[in-house]
């Protein structure tokens, strides 16, 4: 019995050295169990690390261009209705982070590739999980929103295994996808809201020339014009003058150019007479073309009111020259109620002539010398030889034979020089337009060319835009268009309380081997005023003062081979240019805001402002080239910016155990 | 009839004294190897604890330096400290006896990110070995991290 007893003590002493034993072994294998996770999930999230870097450099290799490796960016910026998901390329994202020299180093410290691996690598951003801004945010008055514009949440998967544990390590962020060029006033080289009644914009004098007499003007440069298959001022930047009232037209006067000193507007005007399609219509020809030649108005020109000019007015002309200058002319459509005023020389031309298209000067002359003075015409018909005929019988044989005496000469004098005032700024958009090539802007060639060119007819107060603008705007007058809390701020990805933070601004996007090349990628928005200083612009972007002034205190160039575009918003504040040379956008529209010159103006791309101090202008002159890249429809991917949001108090961390 | 007989009656006999102690032999000897095991696994234990309480020692580095400005992580921190000697991580968790933790941060300057790319990138490897045995040379946990500056072309 005794035996029995110490077998089965025995016996229950070994069972339960066995189970013990077994329990350490299980909670051992635990522990192990537990490191070797906590080891996958250091892994794994320094490759998360790295994964992060690799997909912001993929948006940040978003540039002009678009060449995207990882996913395609059509899918990113397509509207609502038709996004549906964007997937990264996970074959090749989970190649390069395990195949990463950090990341196989780091798994060599680890014990090798042999027992850790980076098994898989996801990133996605699900359309369950997008808005839009559209939706969202109640958008500025009149300003249609974009519905490619988005927010959403991009979410990252690593999954590691060690030592045949494997972890999972996901991330979600917020993303935003906006387009960085301003609605609707992208499409201008220069806007300003609102111009006083009273505003002289006729202060530049120029002589018989063209040189500038006093003062400097503002030039515009709206896009190239040298080509036939692409020419159309569409492609090129508008203008827009906004008056107040805006029952009174503002009238620019013309001057007439000098290629040597760039004033001017020849290409505006005609550089060769042309045939008056309205007088054959009301006088049928009779056997005469009349033509005209646009011509400016100069110092000279003060004398003029003899010889029949009827209305010599003064001769001052604007310092606005909206059509570039005769060296260098450009086209665009000049958008409210603006006219202009100008010289218009009159011509005729025996039409069977010797088949020439040369036309001859209709000659001065004061009512005394109306019979007298004359020149010889190309020629009469059958007459041999050529005669010189008085001022009175080209009359009789142009204007209707019931006219006679002082009626005859006042007719005549119609046809001579004079004045056309008051005639809507884009006129010559109705003729053919020639360029100091002679390339002819055809209207034919612009598809609904009345549509796209012309306000609607219903307001002439302010005008309605046309296209494209009035593909951003929606409302009926431009003086209405306000640039307010609602027209960026959401879009922003940063926020900075002004100028004190600046350094950080430069520390996250000035931090090249370049210290002034800046790589935005993204809208930023500073709360107080700041100064921005010299800049190399090699990624564009946004940058919104919400309240405060902004300075550029030094020149803001952008790389060439980049094709970007720097946006600058003051929306409640001045801009201040110091600089010499800026290529950016430049806008300022609050009501009461006036941009103010301090030194000539060398901007490329947009100038948009409430309004402007044309006496500081005049001192300083300027010169405003518009960038035709500005012009790309919103369907083209070039403006869009994808950026991951910074604030980490959005982080989503899941840390799943298989 | 006595005990004995009775025994012998119904068939029954007592162990002989050397089949007790082949008995007994034989669960000694099982026993001797579950204590053993026992032991082993104790040890073992106490190994996989001491394993926990020094990933914890070297996470508490990685953790802060992983805190600090890309730029302040340099070979500074390199360097041995125990716990008798708190080196520079006087606002971490103090050691306890035995651990010793071993630091080293690798810099690596314009390396392409996989063989052969043109976008290349810095980053910085911290490796971290915390030893916990009694000669302070023969148990080793190493765990590492990665830090990344920038990409560059």
């Amino acid at each position: 019995m005794t035996f029995f007893v110490v077998i089965a003590v025995l016996g229950i002493l070994v069972i339960l050295l066995t189970s013990y034993n077994s329990m350490l072994r299980t909670e051992r294998l635990h522990m192990y169990r537990i490191i070797y996770g906590d080891n996958a999930l250091i892994i794994a999230e320094a490759a998360m690390d790295l994964l992060q870097r690799v997909v912001e450099d993929e948006f940040a290799k978003t540039g002009y261009e678009r060449k995207n490796t990882f996913f395609n960016y059509e899918d990113l910026i397509k509207p609502k209705g038709e996004f549906a998901t964007v997937n990264f390329d996970s074959g090749k994202l989970t190649d390069l982070i395990a195949n990463s020299d950090p990341i196989k180093g780091l798994i060599d410290i680890f014990g090798g590739s042999r027992v850790a691996r980076i098994k898989k690598v996801e990133v996605y951003i699900d359309e369950k999980n997008v808005k839009y801004f559209s939706d969202i945010c109640a958008m500025t008055p009149n300003i249609i929103a974009n519905t490619r514009e988005k927010f959403g949440i991009i979410n990252y998967a690593v999954q590691v295994e060690y030592y045949e544990i494997t972890k999972s390590l996901n991330i979600t962020k917020q993303i935003k996808i906006v387009h960085t060029l301003p609605k609707a006033l992208r499409h201008f080289t220069f806007f300003v809201k609102n111009i006083p009644q009273g505003t002289d914009l006729n202060k530049l004098l120029v002589d018989d020339n063209g040189n500038p007499v006093s003062g400097k003007p503002l030039v515009l440069n709206n896009g190239e014009y040298n080509s036939n298959s692409s020419a159309s001022p569409l492609d090129c930047g508008a203008v827009f003058l906004g008056n107040n009232p805006a029952s009174e037209p503002l009238v620019l006067k013309l001057s007439h150019g000098s290629a040597k000193t760039g004033v001017g507007e020849l290409f505006h005007l005609l550089d060769k007479f042309y045939l008056d399609q309205e007088f054959k219509k009301k006088y049928g020809g009779n056997g005469f073309q009349i033509g005209h030649y646009e011509y400016g108005v100069s110092s000279g020109m003060a004398g003029a009111k003899i010889f029949g000019i009827r209305s010599p007015k003064d001769v001052l002309s604007s310092m606005l020259k909206l059509y570039g200058t005769p060296a260098e002319p450009t086209p665009t459509r000049v958008l409210g109620n603006v006219n202009r005023s100008y010289l218009r020389l009159a011509a005729y031309q025996d039409t069977p002539t010797n088949g020439d298209d040369f036309m001859g000067d209709m000659p001065n002359a004061e009512p005394g010398e109306f019979q007298t003075t004359g020149v010889k015409p190309i020629a009469e018909k059958g007459e041999e030889p050529i005669q010189v005929h008085s001022c009175e019988w080209i009359a009789k044989k142009i204007l209707p034979e019931t006219l006679g005496g002082s009626d005859l000469y006042q007719a005549y004098a119609e046809f001579m020089n004079q004045f056309i005032d008051y005639e809507p700024y884009n006129y010559s958009m109705c003729t053919p337009i020639k360029d100091k090539n002679s390339l002819v802007c055809d209207p034919n060639r612009i598809p609904e060319f009345a549509a796209k060119l012309y306000p609607s007819g219903t307001n002439s107060f302010g005008g309605k835009p046309v296209k494209p603008v009035d593909e951003e705007y929606g409302g009926d007058d431009l003086r209405k268009l306000v640039v307010d809390e609602k027209y960026a701020l959401p879009y922003a990805s940063y926020k900075f309380d002004g100028d004190r933070d600046f350094a950080e601004f430069k520390k996250l996007f000035m931090n090249g081997s370049n210290p002034d090349a800046l790589r935005l990628g993204l809208a930023v928005q500073f709360e107080n005023s700041v100064k921005l200083p010299k800049m190399y612009i090699e990624k564009g972007g946004m940058i919104i003062c919400k309240k405060g002034d902004i300075s550029l205190t030094g020149d803001i160039e952008a790389d060439p081979l980049q094709n970007q575009v720097l946006t600058i918003i003051a929306m409640d504040g001045d801009i201040t240019v110091s600089a010499s040379k800026v290529e950016a956008v430049l806008i300022a529209m609050k009501d009461g805001l006036k941009y103010k010159p301090a030194k000539s103006v060398n901007l490329s791309g947009t100038l948009a402002v409430n309004s402007m101090d044309f006496d500081s202008l005049l001192a300083c002159g300027g010169k405003i080239n518009f960038r035709p890249v500005q012009t790309l429809s919103n369907a083209q991917p070039h403006f869009y910016y994808a950026s991951i949001q910074p604030d980490v108090r959005r982080w989503k961390v899941v840390i799943k155990g298989e | 009839m006595n005990n004995k007989t009775l025994s012998r009656a119904i068939g029954l006999r007592a162990f002989t004294l050397l089949e007790i102690l082949a008995a007994i032999a034989i669960l000694s000897v099982i026993a001797i190897n579950l204590l053993y095991s026992l032991s082993e696994q104790h040890r073992g234990t106490t190994d996989i604890v001491n394993k926990v309480i020094a990933a914890n020692f070297a996470k508490d580095v990685i953790d802060y330096m992983k805190s600090l400005p890309y730029s302040d992580v340099d070979s500074s921190f390199n360097g041995v400290e125990t716990f008798v000697s708190a080196g520079k991580f006087k606002d971490l968790p103090p050691l306890r006896e035995p651990f010793k933790r071993e630091i080293e941060v690798l810099e690596f300057k314009n390396k392409p990110l996989v063989p052969g790319s043109d976008q290349k990138i810095n980053y910085k490897l911290i490796k971290v070995n915390v030893s916990f045995d009694k000669n302070l040379n023969s148990k080793v946990n190493l765990i590492a991290t990665l830090m990344v500056e920038k990409f560059s072309k």
